[in-house]
């Protein structure tokens, strides 16, 4: 225990360091807001008095929600400039979702209601040769499968850089390529800025995941990792349901490998669970896709206004929901992720859920079954990472709490809770791969990845330990990283539409996530009971990754209009008010004291932790029993009964000569005692036999024809 | 694990660390939420000590009575 009084001095001097910077840093805004009370709004931390400048007009730069939204579009222009304003209004949406909101507050807000977002449709743009992002990946991916070791690491992370490179430069929203197929014209590249800002982060990410594996000379996983990040960004762009499937499956597929990969018996047995659970997925996602073909004749992937769209909408809104990890059908992210290998872990941590988001956001925005399924989400995974044994596992845990933040602001469905469930996304999949690429170091490193066996080294591990707090603070939501610019945007969303349950149920699932992945994981990872563990050194290449992703977390907490001027909406909300400051910088330093209390109880311990797939997983002697025991002995029982039914037939439909008085037994040519004299039938029985049939047959046909 | 108390040196610092962000809150010239827990007095703070306390202590709960299972259990 001595080592712990040492151990979380540098930790609390970090903590406070921090706060000191960002009061430092957020001093300037705060005096310039309080000199501009005059625009307070009704927004939950303040209305930005300096919103981020937007340079598309945001009539035309949106994709439409449907053609019910079709008359919102000249309220808009007006809504984007006055979105603190309580009484703008959006058109006809407001009916569907703001009233239920808007009444019975009268906190002080002034107020009316906040509506439901409205994409609009952008103008088109000229198309020609533009080649979707999907496609360069997928070339990527075979040029790499080709490639010699040497080769195969670096194209890795040029393939995706590049196609991050042509999605900021060469497309533009508006722009549409389509293909026929069959009686159909397939959108297989729809760009509008919701697609582009989610296929930038896919690509960066997977770029940053190239030179964290470059060490890793599998091609087996440099190749998967390509076709999967292909698959994310076939969704991504995906204007139509067909292309959609082909890439959703393609994603699955792929990213199974990288659990297989791993060719360890707990990571083949998860694979094959993973799989399994994702094609039941998109089979749900295809039944749904058919259906919705069949009432409507129409294959785009567009938006289904609130309650409507009927089975249809709710399969294809079920299989997402199997992607998004929304319990009680995400049970398939902490079983597999911690088995995934080392370096496959990243892509997974990034890409699969992140699609779902998107896909959901594109899909069913607005749907306010989402936002308590956000929230359940948020503390579900916050309850079993407590009880996480596993380092992975309690990462994964997280993704799941995060993602909890995005699908509740997706359900929300107001401008603000769209930008900040798109933008969470996005710090989210920078922070949470900084958090498993620090996690797979240590596993790499040291061969351990359970909390029990760790402990005590951050001396022989001081940089590893430093890049994954980056992560931590970032995800926990400090100021100055880019948690606090993101995750904020979501809980105020909840707030302005006075969902305070939302809000409080949101800001409680924060103090866990600082809880686990900001002090109980990095305390018994490296500090702790000395283990004696003796860290190799971590590859360089994992190192320059941890640290580019960490910088794009920080770069993103203290330049948060870089991040906003790429969402779907023009930002009007200022994350570095002296309130928010206040409320955060008091959660995180009472979750910590009260973590100093708890550290007794949030150690390590041999156990694991039940959850929905003990449905599958301890149901699977009796499905076996029913589906493969069974259905085997079932034919094993037939064929043993035809083979004894055609011994009694045979015997009575053998040769009849061999129930003759006197007849010899019947003995094969080959077998010795053989005599042609002998055990030669007779001919002549025989030509009698057959003449006696064919007088028979005779007779019969002669009656039968008078 | 025993729990130790921290060194002189280690409560001050907390103490000061809390009465600071606590103090905050009335120092700066706020906006407010309009929400019902801006009367309560240092609200995030107590949320935030409290709230962590709940979560391990419910947690820790659920896993004792329903959750958490033996290593082999899946075998």
């Amino acid at each position: 225990m001595s080592s712990r009084r040492f151990s979380m001095r540098p930790l609390h001097w970090i903590v406070l360091g921090l706060f000191v910077a960002a009061l430092g840093v957020a001093m300037p805004r705060i005096a310039a807001f309080t000199s501009s009370t005059g625009s307070v709004a009704s927004s939950a931390w303040a209305a930005d008095p300096d919103p981020v400048p937007h340079d598309d007009p945001p009539a035309a730069a949106h994709d439409k929600a449907g053609d019910s939204h079709g008359n919102a579009g000249d309220s808009h222009g007006n809504a984007g400039d006055s979105h603190g304003d309580t009484s703008a209004a959006h058109g006809d949406a407001d009916g569907s979702h703001g009233d239920g909101h808007g009444d019975g507050h009268g906190d002080g807000h002034g107020d009316g209601h906040v509506g439901l977002a409205v994409f609009e449709k952008p103008a088109p743009v000229n198309s020609d040769g533009v080649v979707p992002p999907a496609i360069l990946m997928i070339l990527g991916a075979l040029l790499v499968a080709a490639l010699p070791k040497l080769l195969r690491g670096p194209v890795a992370v040029l393939v995706p850089a590049i196609t991050l490179w042509y999605v900021m430069t060469r497309l533009e929203p508006g722009m549409l390529v389509t293909f026929d197929f069959l009686d159909y014209t397939l959108h297989v590249a729809r760009v509008d800025r919701l697609s582009i800002i989610f296929a930038m982060i896919f690509s960066l990410i997977s770029t940053i995941g190239g030179v964290y594996a470059l060490h890793n000379g599998d091609r087996r996983q440099q190749v998967s990792a390509l076709f999967y990040a292909a698959g994310a960004l076939g969704v991504t762009f995906a204007g139509d349901y067909f292309t959609l499937y082909a890439f959703w499956e393609l994603m699955a597929v792929a990213s199974t490998m990288l659990f297989w990969t791993r060719e360890r018996p707990d990571s083949l047995a998860a694979g094959n669970r993973y799989i399994l659970v994702h094609l039941a997925g998109g089979t749900l996602l295809l039944a749904g896709i058919l259906l919705h073909l069949g009432n409507t004749g129409s294959i785009l992937f567009e938006h289904f206004d609130p309650g409507t769209g009927g089975t249809a909408a709710w399969l294809i809104l079920l299989g997402m929901a199997v992607n998004a990890a929304i319990p009680p059908l995400g049970a398939w992210l902490p079983d597999a992720y911690p088995k995934a290998t080392i370096t496959g872990a990243i892509f997974c941590s990034a890409l699969t859920t992140k699609t779902a988001v998107y896909a959901l956001i594109r899909g069913f925005y607005g749907w306010e079954i989402l936002v308590p399924a956000g929230v359940i989400m948020a503390l579900y995974g916050v309850v079993y990472a407590v009880l996480a044994n596993d380092v992975r596992e309690l990462l994964a845990y997280h993704i799941i709490s995060q993602v909890g933040y995005m699908v509740a602001g997706v359900g929300l469905g107001t401008e603000l809770a769209v930008n900040g469930a798109v933008a969470h996304a996005v710090c989210h999949i920078l922070y949470k791969s900084v958090l498993f690429m620090g996690a797979g170091a240590v596993i790499h490193t040291t061969g351990r990845e359970q909390l029990k066996d760790l402990g005590g080294f951050v001396s022989r591990q001081k940089l590893i330990f430093a890049l994954y707090m980056i992560g931590a603070f970032s995800i926990s939501g400090f100021p100055l990283f880019n948690g606090f610019v993101s995750k904020s945007m979501v809980t105020a969303a909840a707030h302005e539409v006075h969902q305070n349950w939302v809000f409080m149920g949101l800001m409680l699932a924060s103090v866990g996530t600082f809880l686990h992945t900001g002090l109980k994981l990095p305390y018994n990872v490296w500090f702790g009971e000395d283990k004696g563990i003796q860290p190799t050194k971590a590859p360089l290449n994992m190192v320059v990754a941890l640290a580019t992703a960490g910088f794009f977390c920080t770069l993103l907490g203290v330049r948060p209009g870089l991040l906003y001027q790429y969402l779907p909406f023009a930002v009007h909300w200022e994350p570095y008010t002296a309130a928010h400051l206040v409320e955060m910088i008091q959660i995180l330093l009472f979750t910590f004291f009260a973590f100093y209390l708890f550290i007794p109880k949030l150690g390590g311990s041999s156990s694991i932790s039940m959850d929905t797939d003990a449905i599958y997983r301890k149901s699977q002697p009796v499905f076996r029993a029913l589906f493969v025991t069974a259905v085997g002995a079932f034919f094993d029982t037939v064929q043993e009964k035809s083979i004894a039914l055609a011994e009694v037939v045979k015997r009575w439909v053998g040769d009849p000569t061999d129930a003759l008085p006197g007849a010899l037994p019947r003995v094969a040519t080959d077998e010795a005692g053989y005599d042609e004299d002998r055990n030669r039938r007779p001919l002549g029985v025989s030509l009698t036999l057959t003449m006696v049939v064919l007088l028979v047959l005779a007779v019969w046909v002669l009656v039968a024809a008078r | 694990m025993k729990l130790k108390t921290p060194s002189t040196r280690g409560w001050i610092v907390a103490g000061a660390t809390a009465g600071i962000a606590v103090a905050l809150q009335y120092v700066l010239p706020l906006e407010h939420h309009g929400g019902w827990w801006e009367s309560i007095p240092a609200w995030w703070a107590v949320f935030g000590g409290v709230g962590c306390a709940v979560i391990v202590l419910v947690s820790k709960w659920l896993g004792k009575v329903f959750l958490q299972k033996p290593e082999n259990w899946y075998e």
